[in-house]
């Protein structure tokens, strides 16, 4: 008996010592296509602002580019909890909700929010006016608190939501800005309207972050170590020029 | 899990959100049925016409709409009404903007075409001698459907058909793919908003199952009242 509780025991200890294991690969979570961020090039590579940060930051610490698993938004933390992948990288804003299910690292961007509509829209008189909404963003926390008067439509891809747009079934659609402004490049007739939205800080959060498990704090203060590293050696700047005329670096 | 059950049901935003997907979920389930069983009687009779021009389109029908799956269909439908010119100008665009309507149409047109095809069983199935008979009686066509063929098919026709209406009731959960908020478009909210996979989907499953048993329910009272003379003692 007293063999076994020893046997279990040293298994455990060799776990746990498994568990503070030096990271050969990272497998990232991302939510595709959500471009500028991360979208398929024609040829089917995975691309994008974000996969070509998050390939830094994974050079940084294990020598080699992030294994990339594409999750759905909706099921992202889920999956992320599930161990499908170990981080997510995939532009997750910082707030108070997602803080008590994941570990975040240092933000890295931050982006506004906007609406984007095909003719008039005003958000301060949107009362029963349809707007899509990528389900379970802070874009759907802010319309479900402030707009909750206007008909919320709900996708789960933020493509989706862009064919409706166009198809003329939305009035609007509130989205990240720059994928808002990516998406509805080639279309003349659908604009954003209004300013870009910020407020409250409460709802869209300090920044885009990494997300990690709970227990994960070291692999996180590595991330925020390597992007540390990437801003200061002036990478992170060439690979934001690529892909935004703003400044959108944290 | 005990912790984010109670979290997720004592907020009564739950219960109202999984209310209204039930009644979504029951009424387009139900709608379809009425519209879709309502076509497929007279295009069952098409269907047995020895009529090629008649028995043909029909047939097509239910070939296409057997052979493709559903959640096509209703891409299709959905997508595809906003690619005709000028419609979004016109009266139909009421209609047609929301996903409701689109959605019902393809469900109807999906049931109307497995019913065509359950019925037309049923009426071919019908003992030869009970049409001779009929005709023996001087019955004109019309009347040989109509007290003879029809009242016998529909009763032989119920336990197929109560298998139609749980398989529709089941492929009703696609509706929420097209922004519908049915059952399981609450379920994807609520999984959202509390980051709860298992406790979202699982209690919409035993809705499912539920509402399962209950058509289990009604379809074996049906069959003990109108099939009586056909179950063995």
């Amino acid at each position: 008996m007293k063999k076994t509780l020893v046997a279990i025991a040293g298994a455990l200890a060799l776990t746990s010592a498994v568990e503070a294991k030096d990271w050969d690969t990272i497998r990232a979570g991302v939510d595709a296509p959500y471009p500028p961020f991360e979208y398929k090039a024609p040829d089917g590579t995975l691309t994008g602002f974000e996969i070509e940060l998050g390939n830094e930051v994974c050079k940084e610490i294990t020598g080699k580019d992030c294994d990339w698993v594409i999750q759905a938004w909706d099921g992202i933390i889920p999956g992320l909890l599930a161990r499908k992948y170990d981080m997510i990288f995939s532009s997750m804003s910082i707030n108070e909700e997602r803080q008590k299910r994941v570990l975040f690292s240092a933000p890295y961007y931050t982006t506004p929010s906007a609406f984007f509509a095909p003719g008039a829209f005003d958000p301060a008189n949107a009362k029963g006016k349809r707007i899509g909404v990528q389900r379970a963003t802070i874009q759907d926390t802010y319309l479900t608190e402030f707009l909750a008067d206007s008909e919320i439509v709900r996708y789960t891809t933020a493509d989706d939501m862009v064919v409706d747009i166009k198809g003329g079934r939305l009035d609007a659609m509130f989205v990240d800005a720059p994928v808002g402004l990516e998406m509805l490049g080639d279309s003349a007739d659908i604009k954003q309207v209004g300013d870009f939205v910020k407020e409250p800080v409460r709802i869209f959060g300090e920044g885009v972050g990494a997300a990690f498990r709970k227990r994960d704090t070291e692999l996180a203060d590595k991330v925020s170590a390597a992007l540390e590293k990437i801003k200061a050696s002036g990478k992170y700047d060439e690979i934001m020029n690529r892909y935004f005329d703003f400044d959108i670096k944290l | 899990m005990i912790e984010s059950i109670t979290e997720i049901f004592s907020n009564p935003w739950t219960w109202a959100h999984y209310w209204d997907g039930f009644v979504m979920t029951v009424q387009l389930v139900f709608i379809a049925l009425l519209i879709g069983g309502s076509l497929a009687v007279p295009l069952a009779i098409m269907r047995t016409s020895s009529n090629p021009f008649i028995n043909w389109p029909v047939w097509c029908f239910t070939y296409v709409f057997r052979g493709t799956p559903l959640l096509i269909q209703l891409y299709l439908i959905y997508y595809g009404v906003t690619l005709i010119d000028g419609i979004q100008e016109s009266f139909w665009w009421v209609i047609l903007k929301r996903a409701y309507y689109p959605c019902l149409i393809a469900f109807a047109l999906n049931t109307a075409a497995y019913t065509t095809e359950i019925f037309r069983g049923a009426i071919e199935a019908t003992p030869r001698g009970e049409i001779e008979a009929a005709k023996a009686y001087g019955m004109s066509w019309g009347k040989r459907m109509k007290r003879i063929v029809l009242p016998s098919a529909f009763r032989r026709a119920i336990p197929a058909y109560s298998n139609e209406v749980i398989f529709m009731l089941h492929a009703s959960a696609i509706a929420s793919t097209v922004t519908i908020i049915d059952l399981l478009g609450a379920a994807r909210d609520v999984y959202a908003r509390y980051y709860a996979p298992f406790e979202a989907f699982i209690s919409i499953g035993l809705i499912y199952l539920s509402l399962t048993f209950a058509i289990l329910a009604v379809f074996k009272q049906l069959e003990k009242r109108l099939l009586g003379h056909l179950q063995p003692r």
